[in-house]
């Protein structure tokens, strides 16, 4: 039996605009644009996709593609299912319709969940094998109970693996990659990108060079930069678009960035190399590139 | 023959064994110089029998090993479970633990793939 069931550490998830605890030995097994699978190294746990959707919220149409979907993948019936109170107290603000299905090692209970605020519809379920206790009645409600698939204020965190970052919501995730040593994630909004890079293990990356040597080898080192901040664990520097004829003039050719910002620091704590672009046509407000900065972290393992 | 299918549980709880004609060199950097006999198809050594008609057929091949891959060999130590070996390599380099699980199979599939280890099933 693997160890769902005797650990009390949980942590979030905040991917593309949704967000949920789990326990930390649920790990990222698939990750998509809207989809995860989430597993510990022995069994498929949960699975979540979800979506815009502009039509009205319809369980009838919903539960026909589920039905399609599940057939075609594991020629299983879904039946439909009345969640527990547990679990529709834990879902309460939301419309929800519950599934079940069955294969010989394994169950499954989902819920298909609609926001009315802002038109968002979730599909999530839980696996469980055959050979284990339940785990449907304490876990899913609580995991359940921290979903979350919008914000109400200006910014959203984004937090996978152990990546934490927090961004204005106007930006939106533009490309990523997961690799083991290396992470990134790209985000644009009207003409500014921010990009997000971790390496790991900083001890092996940096046992023969600085920071600064390892920072030149990176494509984000700049050619030139009007400002460099830097000290053993820390390097920041700014290119700021200059005022001339030409400058003025590439501003408005498409996908050029005039203005740069980076800054590579070395998380002592956490044994990695984590750097932040900031792209954009023109100079962004530093106080605001301040605040996205400072929440670029690393979560304790 | 057919293997039977292991499950992820059983492939996490084999042991990697190394292979015995291994030739190990530590490098002053630390890392990990292998030699190891170059695995050839039964009917390719046959042909190479017939042809050359001595014994001493086998080729070494050489493998160097970065710091990270030095690591884990180290860990193959014909005791540790693969997963053993993951939660080792991850602890002591401070990777999280997702990272460290695909790193380590990787390296260990790569091993296999060249006879430099094997894999015991547990009991």
């Amino acid at each position: 039996m693997d160890k769902t069931l005797h650990q009390n550490r949980w942590n979030e998830i905040a991917w593309n605009g949704i967000s949920f605890n789990k326990p930390a030995v649920w790990e990222i097994a698939t990750l998509g644009r809207n989809y995860l699978m989430i597993g510990t190294h022995e069994y498929p746990r949960m699975e979540i996709t979800w979506g815009i959707s502009d039509k009205p919220a319809s369980y009838q149409r919903d539960i026909k593609k589920l039905q399609a979907r599940i057939y075609k993948q594991h020629l299983s019936a879904v039946d439909p299912w009345v969640p527990s109170a547990a679990w529709l107290a834990a879902l309460n603000s939301y419309e929800t319709n519950g599934f079940t299905w069955k294969r010989s090692e394994s169950i499954s209970f989902g819920v298909i969940v609609s926001c009315s605020t802002c038109r968002r519809v979730s599909l999530i379920q839980f696996f469980q094998h055959a050979d284990e206790p339940d785990f449907f009645h304490d876990i899913a409600p609580r995991v359940l109970s921290s979903f979350i698939d919008h914000t109400n204020g200006s910014d959203r965190q984004w937090a996978v693996f152990d990546i934490r970052a927090i961004l204005p919501t106007e930006f939106l995730i533009k490309t990523y990659q997961f690799s083991s040593g290396y992470m990134e994630m790209v985000f644009l909004s009207h003409g500014r990108q921010i990009s997000f890079y971790r390496w790991s293990p900083a001890s092996v990356l940096l046992s023969d060079r600085k920071l600064i040597d390892f920072a030149k080898s990176l494509h984000i080192y700049p050619d030139e930069s009007t400002q460099n901040a830097e000290d053993a664990n820390r390097i920041e520097w700014e290119s700021v678009p200059s005022f001339g004829l030409w400058m003025r003039f590439s501003a408005f050719l498409p996908g050029r960035f005039s203005y740069h910002r980076v800054l590579i620091r070395h998380d002592i704590e956490n044994n990695r190399i984590l750097a932040i672009k900031a792209e954009s046509k023109h100079k962004m407000d530093s106080s605001h590139l301040d605040r996205i900065f400072s929440s670029y972290e690393i979560a304790a393992a | 023959m057919k293997l039977p299918l292991l499950s992820r549980s059983d492939a996490f709880s084999c042991i990697p064994i190394r292979n015995p004609h291994v030739v190990e060199t530590r490098l002053d950097t630390g890392e990990v110089l292998l030699a190891y006999p170059e695995t050839l198809k039964p009917w390719f050594v046959t042909i190479l029998q017939k042809i050359k008609k001595s014994p001493g057929l086998q080729r070494m091949r050489k493998l160097q090993l970065d710091i990270l891959g030095s690591a884990v060999w180290d860990l193959v130590d014909g005791q540790s479970t693969v997963l053993e070996i993951i939660d080792l390599f991850a602890g002591c380099h401070q990777l999280y633990h997702k990272e460290a699980e695909i790193s380590v199979v990787q390296f260990l599939r790569e091993l296999g793939r060249r006879g430099i280890i094997g894999m015991k099933q547990a009991v």
